[in-house]
């Protein structure tokens, strides 16, 4: 039968021209944000692995604490450890080091990305905010497509639902609240309305201004 | 375990206790593309039909009236996602039916492609229901219409695709009131789309999935007209 080999050969062919290259963008923003997550645990492992030993070094701030950790200096309050004890240590400390080496790499890769697709999304959002509005949206095409006060929304569905069901207050933001810009801000919900303005803008920029 | 028929075409029946299991012939034998169960009897493969993940089998274990799939039928699946469902409408129609399945988003069309290609009664087919006109050259008129897409339009998607329907062809219908209205009391909105769907069908019958799928209704109609 023709009509099935047909259609199988023009699916296949639909679905190739289907993936564009913000696919990549929201692929790599997962590895990004999931690598973040590991670095984030394994230091919590290695804080209360290394605080048997120096409990003052491992109440440091997170950078402090990553500079001091490799002294491997027995404090008051520590037990001592054996030789064998503290190279196991070292294993996580290297390891969080090569993590978040490789996480700066993808960073970097994913904001050279954006600057070739969608550079004013990047401007106006930084690159892991915008990653991520396009990976919530779906595409960059379909967050072109939204309004702002969507946008301003975007990774609040829950607080979003629970406003349109019972009486609860309308979410101020959603991911966009890490932006620099809000988390400074003094009226933060006046500022998350703002940049989503201007980020609903820039992107529509992006989008559009190819033609499509 | 003892493998019996059901009065549902191509459908059988395991029952373990008060537990029922369903069952199709695999098509494909020694395949199967979900990790679903399979079990042998009589050198003939039959795969397990879960209905927490269809809503088909939802519909069957919520006692149905009838099942109209039968063999050799040509079917148009609206919002076939990975293919379970049709998989096992696939197995149920056998390698002289036909089944045209439409998915809109890239993603999950990649793997119906993989599981049409071993399946030679499923036909791909990568476009939007809302958009029939840009498909109708694709597919075939069908005996009966299968749709779950969860939109909010997602009676009119029907309405709009009741031209591929034969006259006395049956329409299966899942229906997810919380895509049309997450507010709104699940039953107002079977009551709606009962009313809306008189004006082009006969209703059959009509069965709440609940608790298999949470504020999802299955309408079986037929096309009288």
């Amino acid at each position: 039968m023709g009509i099935r080999e047909n259609n199988l050969a023009q699916t296949i062919k639909d679905i190739e021209s289907a993936i564009t290259r913000d696919n990549i963008i929201i692929q790599t923003v997962h590895t990004v944000d999931e690598t973040s997550k590991c670095i984030n645990r394994l230091t919590v492992c290695l804080r209360e692995r290394y605080g048997l030993y120096a409990p003052l070094t491992a109440k440091l701030r997170e950078e402090d604490f990553l500079k001091r950790v490799e002294e491997m200096r027995k404090e008051e309050m520590g037990i001592s450890l054996t030789k064998e004890d503290l190279d196991s240590v070292k294993q996580i400390i290297t390891e969080v080091k090569n993590l978040q080496k490789f996480n700066d790499n993808q960073t970097n890769y994913l904001e050279k990305l954006m600057k070739e697709i969608c550079p004013n999304l990047l401007a106006a959002a930084t690159e892991l905010i915008g990653a991520r509005l396009i990976d919530f949206a779906g595409s960059l095409k379909r967050l072109a497509e939204l309004p702002s006060s969507t946008i301003q929304v975007l990774g609040a569905e829950k607080a979003l639902f629970r406003h349109l069901k019972s009486k609860a207050n309308a979410p101020k933001f959603g991911i966009i609240f890490a932006h620099p810009d809000i988390t400074s801000a003094e009226n933060k919900g006046k500022a998350a309305r703002h940049l989503s303005a201007k980020i609903s803008l820039a992107v529509k920029m992006d989008y559009f201004k190819h033609g499509n | 375990m003892e493998i019996k028929g059901t009065n549902y075409t191509g459908v059988f029946l395991i029952e373990k206790g008060r537990k029922k299991y369903f069952l199709t012939k695999n098509l494909t034998p020694g395949t199967t593309f979900f990790n679903e169960r399979t079990i042998i009897e009589n050198n003939e493969e039959y795969r397990f039909f879960d209905p927490r993940r269809s809503k088909l089998c939802a519909s069957l274990a919520k006692n149905i009236r009838t099942l109209p799939i039968k063999k050799n039928d040509r079917i148009l699946y609206l919002g076939a996602a990975h293919g379970y469902t049709p998989s096992f409408i696939s197995d149920i129609i056998g390698r002289n039916g036909l089944i045209f399945c439409i998915e809109f988003a890239p993603r999950v069309a990649k793997d119906l492609v993989f599981v049409c290609k071993r399946r030679v009664n499923m036909v791909p087919i990568l476009a939007d229901a809302n958009q029939p006109e840009l498909y109708e050259k694709r597919i075939l008129e069908s005996d009966i219409i299968f749709q779950d897409i969860a939109q909010k339009n997602q009676v009119q998607i029907l309405l709009k695709n009741l031209r591929f329907l034969k006259k006395g062809g049956f329409v299966l219908l899942a229906v997810k009131s919380k895509s049309i209205d997450v507010t709104a009391d699940p039953r107002r909105i079977y009551k709606e789309i009962e009313l809306q769907l008189q004006k082009e069908l006969k209703i059959v019958d009509f069965k709440e999935l609940d608790p298999l799928e949470r504020d999802h209704g299955f309408f079986l109609c037929q096309k009288v007209k």
